[in-house]
């Protein structure tokens, strides 16, 4: 099968910094990609090459065979993204901003609209529709954005922490969305912290850390490799400078 | 969207065949500048706003800015008061061209740079050229609105002076110049952000508008008194051909030359720049800057949080950060009682050197008045040192203006701290066990008098000592005890927030508007008994031990300051 997205010896510096030191993938289509590592390793970066925010990357990163440096736009359209802060133009209401958003998409109004409406009726904001989002909860405006992420049915989905400040029944409700998706053939790049979700949610588990890829599987070929364990103590293993229990020895020591 | 962006927003359309040569998406572009003035249309501004509590949302926006600065632009009829047609010009665009840039150059960061534009219009399927089209036909909508009322006196006096040919013409220049100032300032814009990093952007761009707000006030208050000279020796303008590098020049003697159907080489020359130079100026934007420009913009907000600041020095910190600090450290300590109020007292003297929002509102009026002492001097013709000495009338005010602009300097400052833009953080005071929130309170504002007022009234007090003598002594100690007091009576009565615990809206600024009409009031009590007493050393002397004493009295009173007094709560949202 063909990969939808391709990375080969991806590089990114900021000054002499190199925040990514090589990455290189092959995602398929319907996988849902569980893409963790601690702060700082390289997680963000990945993701805003991807969706064309950074575009002075070393490596060649392709998207259904175009390449990213040439064809960005096809390549944009074809993404949907759903950024980790809840950056929306808050003085606008759900409906005028993803009537924006759709637009840049290059989705016809009656099309648009249509979908808006329903979608913002899944999510519960029916009421809200005609609201400015300025007086919105964390929860409403994630929903605004993931609504905006899936808007124009985009064949790959970026995911930055797409659950934050959702309630519980709306975490249940994005999973399922998630798998759904999946099964409908989309891609699915998932970035959180939250492992518990990532070893539920994803198909495949990456792991980078410092820049690089440490470890790349199914969450049952990591427990193979690491141990009958949880994603959180396979993250730690793989992660972790020294052992949690003397950290946590240190801090108490500081009361001494 | 209202009437007014609609037909801009019409108008910036016209030009749709050219944008669609250059590469430009126009629907997308119709899409995305449509929307920011929406966007614009509610967002609150200064001058005119509904309370929140009413859940009136902000509409109509754009009327109140146009009617501003339409107010603006009959301040630009001062240029007509020269006599020399090409000068009267010179002087109108020159003006025009600063002010108007130094509006935008505000507008800039907070409305036309967006960087909620990386994580919403980036990924999506839209070129560079677009999105840079888009903020530039955005800035165009946005300058419209700054421009057509504030030049619209200037066109009817020139229409009046002259004829309607030449408001016309007047127009035109307008328009050119216009673009002129948005080039310059994108291009600035451009090249600091080739210089810095972006995270650097932000707080270089602040200080730049700060300078730049103190120079047009300064610039206001020196030109009055030097357009008579002015006037006797610029009506040579185009008899030199260095005015040729002065922008305002050339649409002077553009207008001239249309008008009048005849110039000389020179004046022509200018003709030809007027039009070319701003035309230019877009293409190298459009075309060689702009790119670069979106990227680097991107990085404004998005890489600052992914990698971690470079750690400078392992282990202790350095001992330059330490050395610094020791100078706020000292006079903590020698001005503070508890250890709430001299924790408050150092965070507010990092705050007021660090956050951008607080530099922002305070330093220009700071430099305002500095430029004010300068003009002060600049009037005082005649005013010689015997004079100073003996004390007359004109004497008195100098030296007690002086005095008493310390104060007014801090007072912006020490009613700006209970402001920030990261209010939320003033959890920590709710959460800690302190017992009288006042103590936060008066370590901020002596924290800002420390910081502000101290080195002022030093270098007053030393200046007047060596040019006046040991005389001025009951005076400068008056002053200083009363403007104390008076600090004190403000903090006592009007401070009850605690430092940067509180959102800013435009209600609390218009009350701000009526405070410093009180506090003149409040002002003038003190410093017109001190005028009238002025060469009375022992009452003076008395004076400012019974001022002191109040303000000392004023401000343990605010020290201890319990909860229940405090106005404003967290405001978690």
């Amino acid at each position: 099968m063909e990969p939808v997205i391709s990375i080969r010896n991806l590089r990114k510096s900021y000054g002499d910094k190199e925040v990514l030191k090589g990455i290189s993938l092959d995602v398929y289509p319907g996988q849902v990609l569980g893409y963790i590592g601690p702060n700082g390793a390289g997680k963000s970066t990945t993701v805003k090459i991807l969706c064309g925010l950074i575009s002075d990357y070393e490596g060649e990163v392709t998207v259904k065979g175009l390449d990213l440096k040439t064809n960005s736009l096809q390549i944009k359209s074809m993404i949907g993204y759903v950024p980790e802060l809840a950056e929306l133009y808050d003085v606008l209401t759900p409906v005028e901003f993803l009537q924006f958003c759709g637009s840049l998409y290059g989705l016809g109004a009656k099309t648009g609209n249509d979908r808006i409406e329903k979608m913002l009726a899944a999510f519960g904001l029916q009421n809200n529709m005609h609201q400015r989002m300025d007086s919105f909860s964390k929860g409403m405006r994630q929903k605004v954005l993931l609504a905006s992420g899936i808007l124009h049915n985009p064949d790959i989905i970026i995911l930055d922490e797409p659950l934050s400040g959702l309630d519980a029944n709306s975490v249940i409700i994005i999973k399922e969305l998630i798998s759904k998706l999946a099964k409908d053939g989309k891609t699915i790049f998932y970035c959180s912290h939250m492992m518990d979700v990532v070893e539920k949610v994803s198909d495949r588990i990456i792991l980078i850390d410092n820049g690089t890829v440490i470890a790349d599987g199914s969450f049952e070929a990591l427990q193979q490799q690491q141990g009958d364990t949880s994603l959180e103590q396979i993250f730690a293993n793989l992660t972790a400078k020294n052992s949690f229990t003397n950290t946590a020895d240190e801090l108490m020591r500081a009361f001494d | 969207m209202n009437i007014i962006n609609k037909l801009l927003l019409r108008l910036v359309m016209l030009a749709a065949p050219l944008y669609r040569k250059m590469g430009v998406d126009v629907f997308l572009l119709e899409v995305i500048v449509s929307t920011k003035l929406v966007m614009d249309d509610r967002r609150p501004n200064a001058i005119r706003q509904k309370k929140k509590q009413n859940n009136k949302p902000v509409k109509w926006a754009t009327l109140a800015t146009m009617f501003f600065s339409a107010l603006l632009g009959v301040f630009l009829l001062f240029a007509f008061t020269v006599s020399d047609t090409i000068a009267q010009m010179v002087v109108y665009f020159l003006m025009y061209t600063f002010m108007l840039a130094s509006s935008l150059i505000s507008d800039f960061t907070s409305v036309l740079i967006d960087v909620r534009d990386n994580y919403i219009i980036m990924p999506k399927p839209v070129n560079d050229k677009t999105i840079v089209v888009a903020r530039l036909a955005h800035i165009f909508v946005h300058v419209c609105k700054l421009v057509l009322p504030m030049t619209l006196p200037g066109i009817i006096t020139v229409g009046i002076m002259y004829n309607l040919y030449g408001a016309v013409l007047f127009i035109l220049m307008a328009f050119l110049a216009t673009l002129l100032a948005i080039f310059i300032i994108n291009a600035v814009y451009i090249l600091i952000l080739k210089i810095t990093t972006p995270q650097k952007f932000q707080s270089i761009i602040a200080n730049f508008q700060i300078v730049f707000s103190v120079i047009i006030f300064g610039g206001y208050q020196l030109f009055p008194k030097i357009s008579d000279r002015l006037s006797g020796m610029l009506i040579s303008f185009s008899d030199y051909s260095l005015s040729l590098l002065i922008p305002s020049y050339w649409f002077a003697a553009g207008w001239k030359v249309l008008f009048t159907f005849s110039g000389n080489l020179q004046e022509i020359a200018g003709l030809f720049l007027c039009f070319a130079f701003p035309l230019f100026s877009m293409y190298v934007v459009v075309k060689y800057l702009a790119p670069s420009f979106n990227q680097k913009l991107s990085m404004i907000s998005g890489s600052s949080t992914d990698s971690a600041p470079a750690i400078t020095t392992t282990g202790k910190p350095s001992k330059a950060a330490s050395t610094k600090d020791g100078y706020s450290r000292m006079l903590a300590k020698l001005f503070t009682g508890s250890a709430a109020e001299r924790s408050s007292f150092l965070l507010t003297w990092k705050m007021t050197s660090r956050s951008r929002d607080f530099k922002l509102k305070v330093y220009p009026s700071m430099g305002n008045l500095l430029v004010l002492v300068a003009v002060m001097f600049v009037n005082s013709k005649g005013l010689t040192l015997e004079n100073l000495q003996q004390g007359n009338m004109k004497a008195r005010i100098m030296i007690l203006g002086l005095i008493y602009m310390c104060s007014l300097m801090v007072i912006t400052a020490a009613f700006q701290i209970a402001y920030s833009d990261k209010y939320k953080a003033s959890w920590i005071y709710y959460v800690s066990p302190i017992n009288n929130p006042g103590s936060l309170i008066s370590g901020g504002i002596k924290a800002v008098l420390c910081k502000f007022c101290l080195p002022m009234i030093t270098a007053t007090a030393v200046t007047m000592l060596l040019l006046v003598g040991h005389g001025v002594i009951p005076n400068l100690l008056l002053g200083i005890a009363n403007q104390l007091l008076v600090v004190g009576l403000m903090a006592y009565f009007g401070a009850k927030q605690l430092p940067f615990s509180q959102l800013q809206t435009a209600k609390q600024k218009s009350g701000g508007c009526i405070r410093s009409i009180m506090l003149s009031l409040i002002y003038l009590v003190p410093v017109a008994a001190h005028f009238m007493l002025y060469n009375f050393a022992p009452v003076l002397y008395i004076l400012a031990v019974i001022a002191a004493a109040g303000a000392w009295y004023l401000f343990d009173s605010v020290k201890n300051m319990e909860w229940n007094k405090l106005e404003g709560e967290y405001a978690a949202d």
